[in-house]
């Protein structure tokens, strides 16, 4: 299954007609996506770089359903004439998914080396985060790996005023 | 979340930011300590988000802080917001924050009482430095030979005391600035008249606020948006080659005001709250054909021959999308050209606002609307707290009502309503 993102009005240049990368996600699936969209990582912009025959490059990190939405993004973000205000809004829509998504986007967004979106994506974890108590913490991500009660005290006397 | 790389979480820490937040958050596991002490690039210190900096007493806080900062290692971006604090922190502490950070350091924002002084520009000066904000402080002595901020292109001074000399050379020891804001600045005045000259070949964006100065000369060839809010000058001069994009003035009186010959590049004139004292004001943007956004707003003339007609605009301007009038309608309505036939053919935003709002308001809305063939949206903006007696509140009751029959008559307009 592919799916490309419908061709902009904007014209193409005299050089080369609109060009589409193809991508291979680590489950099989091929995705397209505008030249301009893929330059929005810069993994994808050394890759286009180097190679312009047409292959689809792989990307054996991500998984094919988010691929598919990671094209979405960066579509979104190539799309000329959007106001602030409503790709504000459409960003705020694209991270309202459930945690572990948002972690996959990070994931991907770390290894395509887009930073709008892992600046999106972080900053929704940060806000996960802000004012919750270590253990609390521990609970909402389910994190197993924690300090020995030796070390916990420790960590907490260091920096006790921030803890009061 | 446990697959995620320690970089990722140290960059996760970082959009906590608060000093405090980061310090708790960083207890949940080993990977979250260590992204905290290698992997953690920006860190901020402010009253607002804790008091204990104020409650605890200065030398306290300083410990702490300087504890938490020496924890870090390669850290980007320092925000230092202790100015609301009743004991000044020791200027050897905060030097010693600065020293520990300055090698990595590219954003810092600075608004920290101490007792003696801290000199910033010697401390940061030759550093990686790319932004920084400096808050409730003074500059002197400034030595271009000795030190330049390479990299520096964003620079904030509110409320800073500087001499107009100093000013200039400090802009002059930043080869790429490309942002300059000037908020409150304290400018010493020596000599009877204060001129302020800066220059920056590479300057784009000039914010100016809250100042009363005699004469202001910037020369920027590079400079694509200019700012002026609540400013009081007798003169100001724009020196440039024409690359204007964005002028805004806000709450402003100047005698003379020349932004240069070539405004080609003209894309947004928002003026409000400004008392037109010269001709040459609407000469001077009248050539920028290629306008597109326009805001006259609480306009005041000094001279009734100044009043710009709509017409004109309508001619000046054919390339116009966004376009916000506001007028005392009392005695300009037949000098706003009711009868004059224009079109703005290009215009899809119309906002018009009244200060003090009668009966004729209406009528001019019905006559923009017939100017503006493609318009998709009408923003009225009004000032109704003043509205106090039972005539004046039956003004905007029948007002209320000729709008209702404007939108049933043009379905396709979105319209917006903007009460003050």
């Amino acid at each position: 299954m592919s799916s490309s993102p419908p061709p902009s009005s904007a014209a193409a240049s005299p050089s080369c007609p609109k060009k589409m990368i193809a991508l291979r996600s680590s489950d099989g699936e091929t995705f397209e996506i505008e030249e301009a969209a893929a330059l929005q990582s810069k993994t994808l912009e050394n890759m286009i770089d180097e190679d312009c025959a047409g292959t689809p490059i792989p990307l054996p990190n991500v998984t094919g359903k988010i691929l598919a939405k990671v094209v979405e993004f960066c579509s979104k973000h190539a799309e000329p004439g959007v106001d602030d205000e409503s790709l504000r809004a459409w960003d705020a829509e694209f991270v309202n998914v459930e945690q572990a998504t948002v972690f996959d986007y990070i994931l991907a967004a770390n290894f395509l080396e887009i930073p709008t979106l892992l600046n999106l994506t972080c900053n929704v974890v940060a806000d996960m985060i802000r004012g919750k108590t270590p253990d609390e913490i521990r609970k909402f991500f389910n994190i197993k790996s924690i300090f020995s009660p030796e070390e916990e005290e420790e960590v907490r006397r260091e920096n006790h005023w921030a803890f009061e | 979340m446990e697959s995620l790389p320690i970089e990722v979480i140290g960059s996760i820490l970082s959009r906590l930011a608060a000093a405090r937040d980061v310090v708790v958050a960083s207890a949940t596991c080993r990977k979250w300590l260590e992204a905290r002490r290698k992997h953690l690039r920006s860190l901020s210190f402010s009253v607002g988000d804790w008091s204990g900096y104020r409650d605890y007493g200065s030398s306290q806080a300083g410990i702490w802080i300087t504890q938490t900062i020496f924890q870090t290692a390669g850290l980007e971006s320092l925000s230092l917001q202790l100015d609301d604090v009743d004991e000044e922190l020791s200027a050897s502490a905060v030097v010693a924050w600065l020293l520990y950070t300055r090698e990595t350091l590219r954003s810092l924002r600075y608004n920290v009482r101490t007792i003696g002084d801290v000199n910033i520009l010697e401390i940061c000066g030759r550093q990686k430095l790319e932004n920084l904000v400096l808050s409730h402080n003074s500059i002197s002595g400034v030595e271009p030979n000795y030190y330049r901020f390479a990299g520096l292109k964003s620079l904030s001074l509110s409320h800073v005391s500087i001499s107009a000399l100093d000013l200039s050379l400090l802009v002059s020891t930043c080869p790429k600035l490309e942002k300059l804001d000037l908020i409150s600045p304290v400018i010493a005045m020596s000599d009877a008249q204060v001129t302020v000259e800066v220059s920056s070949a590479t300057l784009r964006h000039f914010y100016i606020e809250a100042t009363s100065l005699d004469k202001f000369v910037l020369e920027a060839d590079s400079i694509e948006s200019l700012h002026l809010k609540s400013c009081s000058l007798e003169l100001f001069e724009l020196i440039g080659k024409g690359t204007l994009k964005h002028f805004k003035i806000d709450d402003v009186s100047v005698l003379h005001l020349d932004i240069g010959d070539a405004v080609d590049n003209l894309d947004t004139v928002d003026v409000r709250d400004f008392t037109i004292t010269s001709p040459k004001f609407f000469q001077m943007i009248s050539k920028s054909a290629k306008l597109r956004r326009l805001r006259l707003w609480d306009l005041m003339f000094d001279d009734e021959d100044e009043i710009v007609e709509i017409e004109t605009i309508a001619l000046c301007f054919p390339q116009l999308s966004h376009l916000s009038l506001s007028c005392d309608l009392r005695d300009e309505v037949l000098l706003y050209g009711l009868h004059g036939c224009f079109h703005f053919e290009n215009v899809v935003v119309l906002e018009l606002g009244w200060t003090f709002l009668n009966d004729l308001f209406s009528d001019w809305v019905k006559l923009m609307l017939k100017c503006c063939p493609n318009l998709k949206k009408l923003i009225i903006n009004g000032v109704v707290s003043d509205l106090k007696t039972h005539e004046e509140r039956q003004l905007l009751a029948n007002f209320t009502l000729a709008i209702v029959c404007v939108m049933r008559e043009y379905v396709n307009i979105e319209v917006v309503f903007v009460y003050k």
